[in-house]
């Protein structure tokens, strides 16, 4: 038999751990149709049978809010996975346990696979899994994801609940009045075998994205159509009694896309308004979401203590005594900054340029083979050059700067595995909102120091509109880890000794801007009000070494392919156009090429920045391409072979003070189209777009024209 | 004659990389500048049928 297990859980649950351990490298990964959300699914056999592992994304509920809920919801109730394989902190059974509730409303067979027991154990706490199984209606297998204990049992547990399937249906065991308004409203929709009697057409049905509207609002769009577009024929309708439940709740997404009747809206509304009268009466203003959510606590209260959990009175853990510092009023910020200046002194110190010292010395051995090769076959002038001015030190360039990306990269897997970007997000929420912004912006905006396409669909989470434009207007001034050539590049020409300490003042001029702008803006065109912001802060743990390995595998290798396809591409295309006239004439002064006469023209605009010369504006046209194409552009323009030689010829053209104001302007300056395209798909407002590229052009000018003319002051 | 063709081979390369690219990204309205970006790694604004990721990985 082929089956399909979904795999659930909340976020630092051990989720992505049991992924792994189940699957091993067997993954295939990509994204869910139409959204940011990464979708990892792998094969693996379970006795006779195939059993397909689909990664759901990390949620704590299932409501309509964000693209991750609705996903996961999405898929368990339209795809109808024989098994849903929950995974459960035993940690924290409280909040888990929301999610596995919510996740047996589906009816669809679940198993509870009982997490970080060890940890639970040592905290002197006990819970019967036996009983707590009993009690919910779904096998609990006690596990250790990191070290793969308890795996036996758990692959028992889902054979037998994929082959003789026991879905459980939590809200019979719900309090009186939220079962007898569950009854009515079942009862409205048609009764339980009612799925032909209505239709929840809108959110569930196959929405080909070319058909959408331009100008429909995506945001709305996403969350109107449960989140995002599926592949293929939906053969299932979702249960009637979670339909009603939804309905119960007030979930929006279902409310405006069930397809009912007036009479059935009636009856439904009145019975939701019945089932609040009810628990107004206890509670004065409670609303019905906040009572079925209370019934769904009652029920894992019932569970826990029918179990026979003990909770131990709570002691101050390691992370608690962690985050008193690292979270401290007024230590956490300098703490912030000395982990960053940490992490460029290691990547752009001795380390880095050892490592990119090794790469340049066999870029270098692989040009002077090529050289050898070509003159040996007598090899026409232009193709010489081409090799070796355009193809070799086009990429070559660029390759030079893998062994610093990777270690960027590298300690940003380890902070973020080890649970510190989280407090990083929070320290920044802190200082943000003195100048009221939203902390929940920073979280994408911290995305940004990745890649700033990433950053501004990952803006789709922040629910608030006004919030979700600014972030999407300010992440670009985070800078993206595609400018990290360019600036080792400069700084290693010009700062030596002094590399990590400018590149962390680019990085917090960037804060800076982003800040300063948004001040702006929300005395401007974003005056309105602010939203809260909730997040977890998990515990510390060690960065599981393979997982950090592996993500880093995969980027070099994603690194080495867009080096040898766009990077290679646009090297030649440059090498071209600087090496032949506008009518196509074979060139030897630059200056009369294609890149030449163009670069004349824009050149003029930027003399007030320091760098008027024609190859530095046409290197920032390149860099809308690929930021690394900077590099790549000026080592053509410059006719140099190797890295080291760029350097020189880099020294020979720029000032320090010039330099620094060019790092500048690349720093916030518009980023690469697949950006802008990002921010024009996600702002769906040609007037908002307009407004980002003004604003980061504008203020990438004025700052950089200040620092230099400033500057020139003090001097020489 | 040999470093000619070779020569002409890397122009064509090029060409229809850049063209291939130019195509797609404007097919997916931006979402295939993504394409084995490994900064990104993971996403990168949705790519329903028009991403190079989902294609090289299918």
């Amino acid at each position: 038999m082929n089956m399909t297990i979904a795999l659930a859980g909340n976020p630092n649950s051990g989720k992505t751990t049991l992924f792994n351990a189940l699957t091993g490298s067997n993954q295939y990964v990509g994204n869910w149709p139409g959204v940011t959300v990464e979708r990892k699914e792998a094969k693996f056999e379970i006795g006779d049978d195939l059993a397909t592992l689909v990664d759901l994304p990390g949620v704590y509920s299932l409501s309509p809010y964000s693209i991750e809920e609705n996903i996961t919801r999405h898929f368990i109730a339209q795809h109808q996975p024989d098994v849903v394989l929950n995974i459960v902190d035993a940690t924290n059974l409280e909040r888990n346990l929301y999610l596995t509730l919510q996740l047996m409303e589906l009816e669809r067979p679940v198993v509870v696979a009982l997490n970080l027991m060890d940890e639970l154990q040592r905290r002197g706490e006990t819970i019967d899994c036996a009983r707590l199984s009993k009690e919910l209606g779904a096998p609990v297998v006690p596990i250790s994801a990191k070290k793969k204990q308890g795996f036996d049992p758990l692959f028992q547990a889902i054979y037998d609940q994929a082959h003789n399937p026991t879905p459980a249906h939590p809200a019979r065991f719900y309090e009186p009045s939220t079962r007898d308004a569950l009854r009515e409203i079942v009862e409205a929709l048609g009764g339980f075998t009612a799925h032909s009697a209505f239709d929840v057409d809108e959110h569930f049905t196959h929405r080909d994205e070319n058909e959408r509207d331009d100008d429909h609002n995506a945001h709305a769009s996403h969350r109107h159509i449960g989140g995002y577009d599926d592949e293929g024929d939906l053969d299932y309708a979702p249960p009637t009694t979670w339909v009603a439940l939804k309905l119960l709740e007030g979930d929006e997404l279902l409310k405006e896309s069930a397809q009912l009747s007036d009479a059935q809206r009636a009856r439904i509304r009145k019975s939701v308004s019945d089932y609040v009268a009810r628990g107004q009466a206890e509670h004065p203003g409670i609303d019905s979401l906040t009572l079925v959510v209370d019934a769904r606590y009652r029920r894992i209260d019932q569970v826990l203590k029918a179990a026979g959990f003990h909770r131990r009175e709570r002691e101050i853990s390691t992370s608690d005594k962690i985050d008193r510092i690292v979270t401290h009023r007024y230590l956490a910020f300098p703490i912030f900054l000395a982990v960053m200046g940490l992490m460029f002194a290691i990547t752009f110190g001795p380390v880095g340029t050892f490592l990119t010292g090794l790469t340049e010395s066999l870029v270098g051995w692989i040009g002077d083979l090529a050289g050898a090769g070509l003159a040996a076959a007598s090899a026409p002038e232009w193709v010489t050059s081409l090799v070796l001015d355009g193809v070799i030190a086009g990429v070559g360039g660029v390759l030079v700067f893998l062994p610093q990306i990777l270690l960027i990269f590298l300690f940003m897997s380890i902070l973020e595995d080890s649970g510190y970007m989280s407090r990083a997000a929070f320290i920044t929420d802190r200082l943000l909102r003195k100048f009221g912004l939203s902390g929940r912006s920073f979280i994408p905006m911290l995305m940004g120091f990745g890649c700033t396409t990433t950053a501004i669909v990952a803006a789709r989470g922040v629910e608030n509109e006004r919030d979700r434009r600014m972030t999407i207007l300010l992440t670009p001034f985070m800078s993206c880890g595609a400018r990290l050539p360019v600036y080792g590049l400069f700084t290693a020409a010009f700062f030596p000794g002094r590399q990590a300490l400018v590149v962390l003042s680019l990085y917090a001029l960037g804060m800076l801007m982003m800040i300063v702008c948004g001040v702006i803006l929300r005395k401007t065109a974003f005056r309105e009000g602010d939203s809260p912001f909730l997040m977890e802060l998990p515990p510390y743990r060690l960065p599981h070494l393979k997982s950090v390995l592996r993500r880093l595998w995969d980027r070099a290798k994603d690194f080495l392919t867009r080096a040898g396809t766009i990077i290679f591409a646009m090297s030649v295309l440059i090498w071209f156009m600087q090496s032949f006239s506008p009518t196509l004439q074979w060139v030897t002064d630059s200056a009369q090429s294609i890149f030449g006469r163009l670069g004349a023209f824009i050149a003029p605009v930027f003399a007030p920045l320091g760098f008027g010369q024609w190859e530095k504006g046409v290197a920032l046209l390149s860099g809308l391409v690929a930021k690394e194409a900077v590099v790549s552009t000026l080592q053509v323009l410059y006719s140099v072979g190797s890295a080291s030689e760029l350097t020189t010829a880099i020294a020979a053209h720029f000032t320090p003070l010039s330099a620094y104001s060019f790092l500048v302007f690349i720093l916030l300056y518009v980023p690469c189209v697949a950006a802008l395209a990002a921010a024009r798909r996600e702002l769906h407002s040609t007037k908002y777009f307009l407004m980002t590229i003004c604003i980061q052009l504008g203020t990438a000018y004025v700052v950089s024209m200040l620092i230099y003319q400033i500057g020139s002051l003090f001097i020489r | 004659m040999i470093a000619t063709l070779i020569g002409v081979a890397i122009l064509t390369l090029a060409a229809v990389i850049l063209i291939r690219r130019a195509g797609r990204f404007i097919r997916t309205r931006g979402r295939s500048g993504c394409a084995n970006c490994p900064y990104s790694r993971g996403c990168c604004g949705g790519c329903s049928g028009g991403c190079d990721r989902d294609i090289a990985n299918s």
